[in-house]
């Protein structure tokens, strides 16, 4: 993997950034990032007969994936804010429009606030849609 | 329900519905899901679909004017799924019943 395909670096920085996002999934994702890394180290350093074309390029993005991931590790609220920063925003806020209340977590008080709601607008058709937040 | 349903929408979602009169949930566990389904009526019509592990996902409920929700979920005039699909079915539940 470390020769022939440096990609898996990239998927070990990729998982990472994505753990910035889905949240539950973090220690998942930098459990990945970590094998892959260790991993690449293995085959980068210490099989070399299985890496006849290690190039400058491929030690380059190992140790750049590696330092994203440890970045991420050690800071993963800078790095977050830093990809907030950089990236478009409305892929790390959870601002409903202009207008509405804002997002809410379901659970006993606030379904007892959608069942008031409900009935406040009693004289309205009400629809209710279930549906997938991706 | 899908794989990526890992955590709440973000504003990219929430901004598709800008209607003021709209209120967004992020249901984790599925609460409402349940309660829909647990509190399904037999007046209420039977979805054709959307049904995972006994969990509701990808449906529309239409309610009529009057109809409270009290400790159970008053029976839905439409309830069907998935939603990119009943936008028909939906146009002709929501409109006003004639004299």
């Amino acid at each position: 993997m470390a020769c022939c395909l440096p990609f898996g670096f990239a998927a070990a920085a990729g998982a990472t950034g994505l753990s910035v996002v889905l949240a539950p999934l973090r220690p998942w994702m930098l459990a990945i990032s970590g094998a892959l890394l260790i991993f690449g180290l293995w085959q980068l350093y210490y099989r070399k007969a299985a890496c006849r074309r290690r190039s400058r390029l491929t030690q380059a993005i190992f140790w750049v994936c590696a330092a994203l991931v440890l970045a991420m590790v050690l800071m993963p609220q800078v790095v977050a804010s830093l990809l907030a920063d950089h990236l478009p925003s409305g892929l790390f806020s959870y601002n409903a429009p202009k207008g509405q209340p804002p997002l809410a977590d379901l659970d006993s008080r606030s379904l007892a606030r959608l069942q008031a709601e409900f009935n406040e607008a009693r004289d309205e058709y009400r629809l209710i849609a279930l549906l997938s937040p991706t | 329900m899908l794989a990526t349903d890992l955590g709440a929408p973000t504003s990219l979602v929430l901004q598709r519905l800008k209607d003021l009169r709209v209120r967004q949930y992020w249901d984790p566990g599925h609460s409402l899901a349940q309660r829909l389904s647990a509190d399904a009526q037999p007046a209420q019509p039977k979805q054709h679909c959307c049904e995972q592990k006994g969990i509701l996902w990808d449906l529309a409920a239409v309610y009529p004017p009057g109809e409270l929700w009290t400790d159970r979920v008053p029976a839905a005039v439409y309830f069907d799924g998935p939603v990119v699909k009943q936008q028909a079915g939906l146009e002709e539940a929501l409109q006003p019943e004639k004299p």
